[in-house]
């Protein structure tokens, strides 16, 4: 192919493209920089623009204070970290050019949010020129080394790996520190099982802290990548205010969401407004992973109480109470589960029949109406079955045997 | 005597089989030759290499292993079984024992060979007992699992991937394999003559991203490829890597002799062209195979065909326990007991598509019956080597279908046993794959102001950025452009496609697969019957705002055929030349295609049971074409030496009623010359020819009807005489053309036209790359114009048939009256005899 047959590259292509994005104009007249919208200031280089912003301790979002809190031993825990002062904990988010982890996806905003003395603090890092970005990098990486947990919401799978492949592009020896890292999205999923429409920020925003944000001064996520390229062309950075202020309320949201899980795994029952959707079952499933027996079947019987169908917490809390030898309150569970035609129970009140009472009679009863409802529901090929039928073998033959002795 | 010499014996000399062999190639006895293990080889190698009896390598071996190990790029290209993969393993491995950090990347063509390959590799590891930390293996395919993923990023030694996970999968994310790049030490490209057309174009495009990469973790990774033995593969694989690769193409590994047979099933009807059914004979071949105590192959062209033998055999012989077939499409465990139970020798006969064609390990076979000439040489090289064990005598067979195609095969057996087949054409550089793949680049790095792509210089990739920046997803910076849009490149487009368009046949709101924007107009039109996977429906709407065609399960007793009109508009001219009595071109066309109307025909009768016109726009593409135009000199002497045929077209019931109205209405005199006496007899001709019609009461539209002298009408009907003598020729050059462009039929088009632009009036064809873009396929068949032409004389000349036929000019009842003769006519002025 010579010149001249890519001369007109367009027509060549003609028919065989999308259709050409609009593109705006560079540096339109009228077009504000920065320092216009943004209270901040250029770092040396002048390619990064660090914004920062401070919040008093009786600020109020939503319904909540922002104040200062303590972080329960049990989220420690879950994390993996050791205890940890709330000053050394920062909270991050980031802005990216798309929602890929590829390559190709560069992180322009980084926010991190921390304690000081006197109130909270977020520090925001944007990126002015795509050519800044290792400059960029090397100011993040050096406030966050000043910390050793980190709080972010579905960091684990994206603003971490995300900012990470952007270290290894750049070739910056310095590795993003191996902190402690609670991602709030995970404990957020575990604490409103299948109570929420929804699990992105603003959905529990709105369904649990019970906060609109206003429309004038957030741009929907979606919409955030073409906001910045455009300025990246057009220098105009009237829009990216907008940005700036979503991630900072991001940072706000992950602040208040995380005292409130604090409180809800540790506090007392209260009709208020974020009890309405506590999934006293999931968080019963995380104490019971963390091993604190005691708090799951405190959350379990709750559930309980207040779902009468929640068979995943009664099952739970029987096989907890088995364990810890409470086994009368067991078998109550058990028999309000078979009532309902659960076949763990039935087998279960089998198990015990059997070995701790001794009545055959009764254990060979269970497991015949066990078995019977399996074959019923045509289940005939699963494990619990081939058991099944091994356990009315031995029933059968215990029970032969005591006839015999009795004859 | 060797059961072997028996069976040839049996075949040759029978009545029915021996005369209809037409060819038989052998290939002799091949001596081994051996070279010493290489001094460095480690004790492990040597001692995992005696165990599997291995003393000592073959040169071909042993010559890949130094040429690796001093850093050379090597292509070895050698027979079916000759242990190709040695040639790789070893080096990788002894180099892995000095560098426990080594990756590796193997590329395979298909899931089944990268799964086969593992195997082995793995056999090699666990024997040759590792100091240190044991090597580890991992396929990274779409079938793996995300927490192996992982892994196998950070940990695996050896990756074994596809060029489509490498593309989509691991390029993008290059960063997370970032451990993986810095100590990448090898590539290794298995079967890299399959790389041909758009997906080898792709895949050159691929690998320059690979390079772009391994520059910016700072490694030169030793490129290895393995290939059938072709004429020009070293130019090939520069094409793909724009590097030098050292050739070994000497084969040190021994082989039996092989013998190779050509059987052409008899004439039914000679003047017809009309030979015994080819499917039927290959099954009557393997029903004789059966009585010699020898493994067979057969190879057909597709599932259905696969079935169709599978069931004939098993019905006609009833041994259906020891019949099998082999294709796409099988569970892993099913594919593998058919591997082992092929392999100890249970299964006496295999039916299979080329699905085996590929480097699977089955062991040797003893006859391989190849049922059709399977498109290239290549592939019919690969098929072919699956025969013939260590030392053992081998045989193969191919029976030869009706097609043009397979009957040109005759002409030329030394393709099979002598010349080796030349690599497919690529062309990396077809703006379409160059756009998609740049994008792909940018995401992957942003580009520097003075950096090039493949063989593409700074400024040349200029109008594709440029262009890029317009669609909103390349942002220039000054120093570097960097790729700015949320979308992921690597996921719009596969490798197997241009990139481009495509519709999706949807029927019952379910997808049932995809048809290029660029056939679909032709291939599922409204009303067409499409058939997809063996079952008929009917398109009852192409919707072509959403690019779907709507199907409905049907059963019919027609096919329907597209009737399409094409123009063409000369953007560029390349290159021109007279030769002899034509001219010959080539250069850009902007071909403009509509597609007006089908015909509906029956099966087997192939009778016409109507026609319908459709509506739909002109498709515009833009390519690259051959064409050549018989110069006057040559077309006044056809004229001169034609013989009036006097056979009236069948023009419709009430034509002799319509004939004597128009005359009537013309005054009983001819509208050219104003004749009206008595000797000469007064026709009525179609200003526009009838077979141009979908409609034939269109055609008989009075408007269309005049009166003529016989004088007069013979003159002008010359040209549409001339133009069934160039239909002929045109069907004829397109079946020959794929041989010397190692591409499938469909990736060039033929056109006729009598009276073209392209050439001042004088009738052309063209040929033409059917891809947008061109694949360099047209300006291949430009500089080869004489052979063809030559080439195209001897197959009419020699072809037994009377009046045309499927295997020379096509059958006279489609091209037209006479064709072959002024076929033959045209190409003998041509050539000069």
């Amino acid at each position: 192919m010579n010149k001249a047959e890519l001369k007109d590259l367009k027509a060549l292509l003609q028919g065989h493209l999308p259709e050409e994005n609009t593109v705006r104009n560079h540096s339109r007249a009228g077009g504000n920089n920065l320092q216009d919208v943004l209270s901040g200031n250029y770092l040396a280089a002048g390619e990064v623009f660090k914004i920062s912003s401070s919040y008093p301790y009786d600020m109020t979002i939503g319904k909540r204070k922002l104040r200062c809190y303590r972080i329960p031993e049990i989220v420690h825990k879950y994390s993996g970290s050791g205890k940890l002062e709330l000053g050394d904990i920062v909270f991050l988010d980031t802005e990216t050019t798309g929602l890929g982890t590829g390559s190709g996806t560069f992180v322009f905003l980084v926010g991190l949010g921390y304690f000081t003395e006197k109130d909270f603090t977020v520090d925001q890092y944007l990126l002015d020129r795509l050519s800044g970005e290792q400059h960029f990098l090397e100011s993040i990486i050096s406030e966050i080394s000043s910390y050793c947990g980190i709080v972010t919401f579905n960091g684990k799978s994206f603003d971490m790996p995300l900012l990470r492949n952007r270290f290894i592009f750049n070739g910056l020896t310095a590795e993003l520190p191996d902190l402690w890292h609670l991602d709030l999205l995970h404990l957020t999923r575990r604490l409103w099982q299948n109570s929420l429409s929804g699990y992105d920020l603003q959905n529990i925003e709105q369904q649990v802290l019970g906060f609109w944000r206003n429309p004038g001064e957030d741009i929907p996520g979606e919409k955030i990548p073409e906001v910045y390229r455009n300025y990246l062309q057009d220098r105009d950075a009237s829009f990216l205010k907008n940005i700036v202020l979503h991630n900072r309320t991001d940072i706000l949201s992950l602040v208040i969401l995380l005292d409130l899980i604090a409180e809800l795994i540790t506090g007392d029952i209260r009709d208020c407004f974020e009890w309405k959707f506590r999934d006293e079952s999931g968080i019963g499933k995380l104490f019971e992973q963390m091993r604190d027996e005691v708090n799951a079947i405190r959350c379990f019987e709750r559930s309980i109480r207040i779902f009468d169908d929640d068979r995943v917490s009664l099952k739970r809390l029987s096989f907890l109470l088995k364990k810890r030898g409470e086994v009368s309150r067991a078998e109550k569970l058990w028999e309000k589960a078979a009532a309902c035609d659960e076949i763990y129970a039935m087998v279960e009140l089998a198990k015990l029949e059997e070995h701790q009472r001794k009545n055959y009679v009764k254990a060979l009863e269970w497991t015949l109406r066990a078995h019977n409802l399996l074959q019923q529901r045509a289940m005939v090929n699963s494990g619990n079955f081939q058991s099944l039928i091994k356990r009315s073998n031995r029933l059968q033959q215990k029970l032969n045997r005591d006839k015999i002795e009795d004859d | 005597m060797d059961i072997m010499d028996d069976l040839l014996k049996s075949i040759l000399e029978d009545p029915y089989w021996g005369p209809n062999i037409i060819f038989h190639g052998l290939e002799p006895v091949r001596n081994s030759q051996w070279l010493p293990f290489p001094d460095d080889l480690a004790g492990s190698l040597r001692n995992y290499l005696r165990s599997a009896g291995i003393n000592n390598l073959y040169t071909h071996q042993r010559q890949a292993y130094d040429m690796i190990r001093s850093g050379r790029n090597i292509i070895v290209s050698s027979g079916v079984a000759s242990g190709k993969s040695l040639c790789y393993q070893l080096p990788v491995l002894q180099t892995l024992q000095e560098d426990a950090d080594l990756r590796a990347m193997l590329i395979f063509p298909t899931k089944a060979l990268a799964q086969d390959q593992r195997g082995a590799l793995e056999a090699i590891i666990s024997h040759a007992a590792y100091s240190g930390s044991p090597a580890v293996i991992g396929i990274y395919d779409g079938d793996t699992s995300l927490p192996q993923r992982k892994d196998i990023r950070d940990r695996a030694n050896f990756v074994i991937t596809n060029p489509d996970m490498l593309h989509m999968g691991i390029l993008p994310h290059h960063t997370g394999w970032h451990r993986f790049f810095r100590n990448l030490r090898f590539v290794v490209i298995d079967e890299v003559h399959v790389y041909r057309g758009i997906f080898g174009s792709h895949f050159a495009n691929v690998l320059q991203r690979l390079k772009r990469l391994t520059l910016f973790y700072g490694v030169k990774p030793v490129f290895i490829f393995t290939s059938a033995t072709l004429t020009n593969v070293s130019v090939f694989v520069h094409r793909l890597i724009h590097e030098d690769a050292f050739l070994i193409s000497d084969d040190g590994s021994p082989g039996g002799e092989r013998h190779f047979l050509i059987y052409n099933p008899p004439y039914i009807n000679r003047e017809l062209g009309l030979r015994k059914n080819y499917m039927t004979e290959t099954v009557k071949l393997a029903k004789h195979l059966l009585k010699f105590d020898l493994q067979t192959l057969i190879f057909a062209h597709t599932r259905r065909m696969v079935e169709l033998i599978l069931t004939y055999l098993q019905a006609e012989t009833g041994e259906s326990h020891v019949i099998k077939s082999y294709r796409g499409g099988y569970l892993p465990s099913s594919r593998r007991k058919l591997e082992k139970d092929m392999k100890s020798g249970i299964t006496r006969i295999t039916v299979a598509t080329n699905a085996l064609e590929l480097g699977i390990d089955i062991g040797g076979l003893d006859v391989v019956l190849i049922n059709g000439y399977p498109g290239s040489i290549a592939s019919l090289r690969q098929q072919a080597g699956r025969g013939g064990r260590g030392v053992r005598k081998s045989l193969t067979i191919l029976v030869l279908s009706p097609a043009l195609i397979d009957q040109y095969l005759i002409r030329h057996p030394e393709f099979i046993t002598d010349k080796d087949p030349e690599a497919a054409l690529i062309n990396p550089e077809n703006p379409f794959i160059l756009l998609f793949q740049l994008k792909c680049a940018l995401f992957e790095k942003p580009f520097l102001n003075n950096e090039g792509f493949g063989c593409l210089s700074p400024e040349e990739l200029v109008p594709f950025l440029d262009l890029l920046q317009k669609y909103g997803v390349l942002h220039d910076e000054g120093e570097k452009k960097y790729w700015i849009s949320d979308a992921y490149p690597a996921g719009q487009f596969s490798l197997r496609t241009l990139g481009a368009d495509y519709f999706l046949l949807q029927h019952e709101g379910k997808t049932l697969g995809l048809v290029d924007a660029s056939s679909a107009f032709w291939m599922t039109h409204p009303q067409a019957i499409y058939i997809h996977e063996g079952d008929t429906y009917l398109v009852k709407d192409l919707h072509l705002q959403e690019h779907i065609a709507e199907l409905s399960r049907i059963r019919t007793d027609y096919y329907t055929q597209a009737i399409s009109q094409t123009d063409f508009e000369l953007l560029l001219q390349k290159h021109s030349e007279e030769v002899q009595e034509v001219k010959k071109f080539f250069g850009q066309l902007k071909v403009t295609h509509r597609v007006t109307g089908f015909k509906k025909i029956k099966w087997f009768s192939n009778e016409i049971l109507g026609y319908c016109e459709l509506d739909l726009p002109p498709q515009e593409m833009i390519t690259y074409g051959y064409w050549f135009a018989l110069g006057k000199k040559l077309v006044d002497a056809l004229c001169v030496e034609n013989n009036w045929n006097n056979r009236s077209n069948d023009y419709g019931p009430g034509w002799s009623g319509l004939t004597s109205q128009i005359q009537e209405r013309d005054g009983r005199q001819c509208r050219i010359c104003g004749y009206k006496g008595k000797e000469r007899v007064l026709d009525v001709h179609h200003r526009k020819p009838f077979r141009t019609f979908a409609d034939p009461q269109k055609a008989n539209h009075p408007d269309n009807l005049i009166t003529l002298c016989r004088t007069c009408h013979r003159r002008i009907e010359k040209n549409f005489y001339i133009q069934s003598g160039l239909s002929g020729l045109a069907f004829l050059l397109g079946n020959i053309s794929p041989f010397y462009l190692m591409c499938d039929r469909k990736d060039i088009h033929v056109v006729v036209q009598e009276n073209s632009k392209l050439a001042e009036g004088l009738p052309v064809i063209v040929i033409y790359d059917s891809i947008p873009g061109g694949m360099g396929l047209a300006e291949k068949l430009y500089s080869q114009h004489s052979l063809l032409l030559q080439e195209a004389l001897a197959v009419v000349r020699d072809c037994a048939c009377t009046t045309g036929c499927p295997s020379c000019v096509g059958p006279e009842a489609e091209m037209g009256q006479g064709s072959k003769r002024i076929v033959k006519k045209i190409l003998e002025t041509i050539n000069h005899e």
